[in-house]
């Protein structure tokens, strides 16, 4: 009975912050240089490729730290790609119409899935788990695998060290001021185009590191830069189009409602994550978090 | 391994391989009576299905090939027209359009059931005919048959009761059945056909009745599945009919090993997936799990048709592993072959009327097309599944050859399919 109640619980924050994990780059980009980088699931898919590698590579069980070191050098990787992007494409749009940069992002994650195609080939392909989160903690006859407690003690950790950066350091002050006013930055003396290419860098970072950390989650395959889109863009606009804050509570609503929507309605599963979505954009279509970038 | 191989490859091999001898009766001494005879693959060749389209794609290709360097058919060459369907409706649409507009009156392939089902009802307007390849589908031979299409392939009636057959033999133990299953059309059709086959089947070969409890339905294509995982491992049942596929097969095993699931369950079976789970999770290939094969070369090693379709794939790809798809885009073009070797013309009417009740080999065998409802009858494929020490990290443990013995559903074009003992299907 308690598992019963519990496990949606437990399931929906587990998806919550593998969907948070995947949309924070896409939220710290939109926020700040407002473009809706479509690509964004491109290039975290290309981070989860490139941990797939190096853990073939190294062979052998996991260590959890090797795991987390395979997927922050995965991040590096992408965040390198991230500073190609900006120079050659992004820097480009900061002028243009929106309409502009979702053609230019949709080009870019065909390019993304063209890459991956050419390099990794269209198999199915998959990683384990490191053997150190591969059990499970039981609790009556509640199952909460270890991977996923780590997971979502990653996501928090992951929102609270942005939400500290943005609320109590220098940096979060010049990104939010940046965000809520570039023009003015820019007369106060900051180097805005720089400052713009550091954010799309640690956009990109963010893609790849979620890439890595989610590689024993999911199967790989030229379909993944999609699977988390639709979610992280929902994501997006309820937590208030560009808020991290915004972003995290909507993560976490949205997934428990949707994970036990898909118990009590078992024949319709999946929807009640737009079912969702639709009632709290009929409430507050402003989002969670609205009047703040950041 | 891998099945990475290029378009540009097949094109290159369509001048190096060739098995003369397996395709004497085709054989004329020249091709200089005519134009080739065009076939029209129509096939997932991008997006999410793309692996099967090349997969799909190698088979026809090798087909061809096989019979150009045999003498071609009525003395002429056959060419290989491609169109991608995107496993989408609308495209598998305007693919079958393009091609009947470009004069290709003969196609096949097509992957998806969707696609299948949209293509069909445009075919005779066009005047055009479909050997489908591997959509599965019970309607495109009931309730919405076309007398334009036909299916050389085994359909979800008849594989999934030859799944249930088997494992009521092989595991009279284990009568108490579940599912998780795909919330698609496709998914509910394959778990009502095995529930189907389980409630005849069983009973006759182990004078008791199996207990078949509620399946668990999840979304197509999900990224989690942990609720249904912690679902299932509250259940009594004892065999475990896994009815997502391929790459969500993968996605829902590897979550589910932390929490024991293919230890909870004693038989762990898969309508279809082929090669793919074990490929893409090596040495956690979940142990002794069954899978439905189209086509599985090992069981028909020593045939010529099926041993030289094997080495032109091998030489081709460099893959020794390939999906059944291979086998039934071969198939299809024999099929083609066969007809208008009988019919004398590629002349839509009259391939038709040759296609119905044709008897032809094929790479598993003899197979019969039946006149009635275009659909094949033929041997249905299994295998199983378990990990290895080896550097591949899984191995096959065993196959199936089930034949085709009061499988199938006796004939009813333009009727929608009548479960004779699932009740609730």
């Amino acid at each position: 009975m308690l598992a019963e109640f519990l496990s949606p619980l437990f399931n929906g924050l587990f998806s919550a912050m593998v969907v948070f994990l995947f949309a924070t780059g896409l939220t710290l980009i939109f926020g700040i240089l407002r473009i809706l980088n479509f690509a964004h699931g491109g290039f975290f898919m290309l981070g989860a490729y490139l941990a797939f590698t190096l853990v073939r590579l190294i062979g052998g069980d996991m260590s959890i730290a090797s795991y987390l070191l395979v997927s922050i050098a995965a991040g590096i990787a992408v965040g390198f790609c991230g500073l190609v992007v900006e120079r050659l494409i992004f820097r480009r749009l900061q002028h243009v119409d929106e309409a502009y940069s979702l053609i230019a992002t949709y080009a870019l994650l065909l390019i993304s899935e063209g890459a991956v195609k050419a390099i990794w080939g269209v198999s199915f392909h998959s990683a384990t788990t490191p053997s150190a989160l591969g059990s499970a903690v039981v609790v009556g006859d509640l199952v909460m695998p270890v991977f996923a407690i780590f997971i979502i003690a990653l996501g928090v950790l992951c929102y609270a060290v942005l939400e500290w950066i943005l609320q109590h350091t220098a940096v979060g002050k010049l990104m939010k001021s940046l965000a809520s006013d570039p023009w003015m930055a820019g007369m106060l003396g900051i180097n805005v185009p720089r400052f713009y290419a550091w954010i799309v860098v640690i956009g990109f970072f963010l893609a790849g590191l979620a890439g890595g950390l989610l590689l024993p989650n999911q199967t790989l395959s030229p379909n993944l830069a999609s699977v988390f889109v639709v979610q992280a863009f929902g994501v997006l606009i309820v937590g208030g189009m560009g808020n991290i804050r915004g972003a995290f509570l909507a993560s976490i609503l949205l997934c428990v409602i949707d994970s036990y929507g898909s118990i009590v309605f078992s024949q319709v599963p999946g929807i009640f994550f737009y079912v969702a979505m639709a009632v709290m954009l009929l409430a507050r279509p402003q989002g969670l978090i609205a009047g703040a970038r950041l | 391994m891998s099945n990475d191989f290029s378009r540009r490859q097949i094109t290159k091999s369509l001048a190096v391989f060739g098995a003369a001898s397996a395709f004497g009766s085709f054989t004329r001494p020249s091709f200089a009576q005519g134009q080739p005879i065009r076939l029209g693959l129509i096939s997932p060749l991008s997006g999410s299905q793309e692996v099967i389209g090349r997969y799909q794609l190698a088979g026809a290709t090798i087909a061809v090939n096989q019979i150009n360097q045999a003498g071609g058919v009525l003395g002429r060459k056959i060419e290989l027209v491609t169109r991608d369907d995107k496993a989408a409706p609308a495209a598998g649409v305007a693919a079958a359009k393009d091609l009947s507009g470009n004069g290709v009156n003969l196609m096949l392939g097509v992957l998806s059931s969707g696609v299948a089902l949209a293509i069909a009802p445009t075919l005779q307007a066009d005047k055009s005919v479909l050997v489908v390849s591997a959509a599965a589908a019970n309607e495109l031979t009931h309730d919405q048959f076309s007398p334009n299409v036909f299916r050389t392939a085994d359909h979800a009636y008849s594989r999934q009761r030859a799944l249930a057959k088997l494992v009521a033999g092989d595991y009279p133990a284990v009568s108490d059945w579940t599912a998780i299953n795909p919330q698609t059309a496709i998914g509910t059709s394959n778990w009502d056909s095995f529930v189907d086959g389980m409630l005849q089947f069983y009973p006759e070969l182990n004078k008791k009745d199996p207990k078949i409890t509620d399946a668990i339905w999840a979304k197509f294509g999900a990224t989690d599945y942990k609720n249904d995982i912690a679902q299932l491992m509250r259940s009594k049942s004892e065999g475990l009919y896994c009815g997502v596929y391929g790459g969500d097969a993968v996605t829902m095993f590897g979550q589910a090993a932390a929490y024991g699931l293919t230890k909870k369950f004693k038989v762990l079976v898969d309508p279809g997936s082929e090669f793919i789970i074990a490929q893409a999770m090596g040495k956690n290939t979940p142990p002794g799990l069954w899978s439905g094969f189209h086509w599985f070369y090992g069981a028909y090693k020593g045939q010529k048709i099926n041993d030289d379709l094997y080495d032109a794939y091998v030489k081709m790809t460099g893959d020794k592993y390939p999906a059944g798809y291979v086998g039934e885009a071969h198939t299809s073009v024999l099929a083609y072959a066969n007809a208008i070797q009988k019919a004398g013309s590629t002349d839509t009417d009259k391939v038709i009327a040759a296609l119905e009740g044709l008897e032809f080999d094929s790479c598993k065998g003899m197979r019969k097309i039946r006149k009635e409802d275009h659909q094949a009858i033929c041997d249905i494929n299994f295998v199983q599944f378990g990990p290895d020490d080896t550097e591949q990290g899984w191995k096959i443990t065993d196959f199936k050859v089930i034949k085709d013995e009061g499988l199938s559903e006796a004939p009813a074009p333009g009727q929608p399919l009548k479960f004779l003992y699932n009740k609730k299907g």
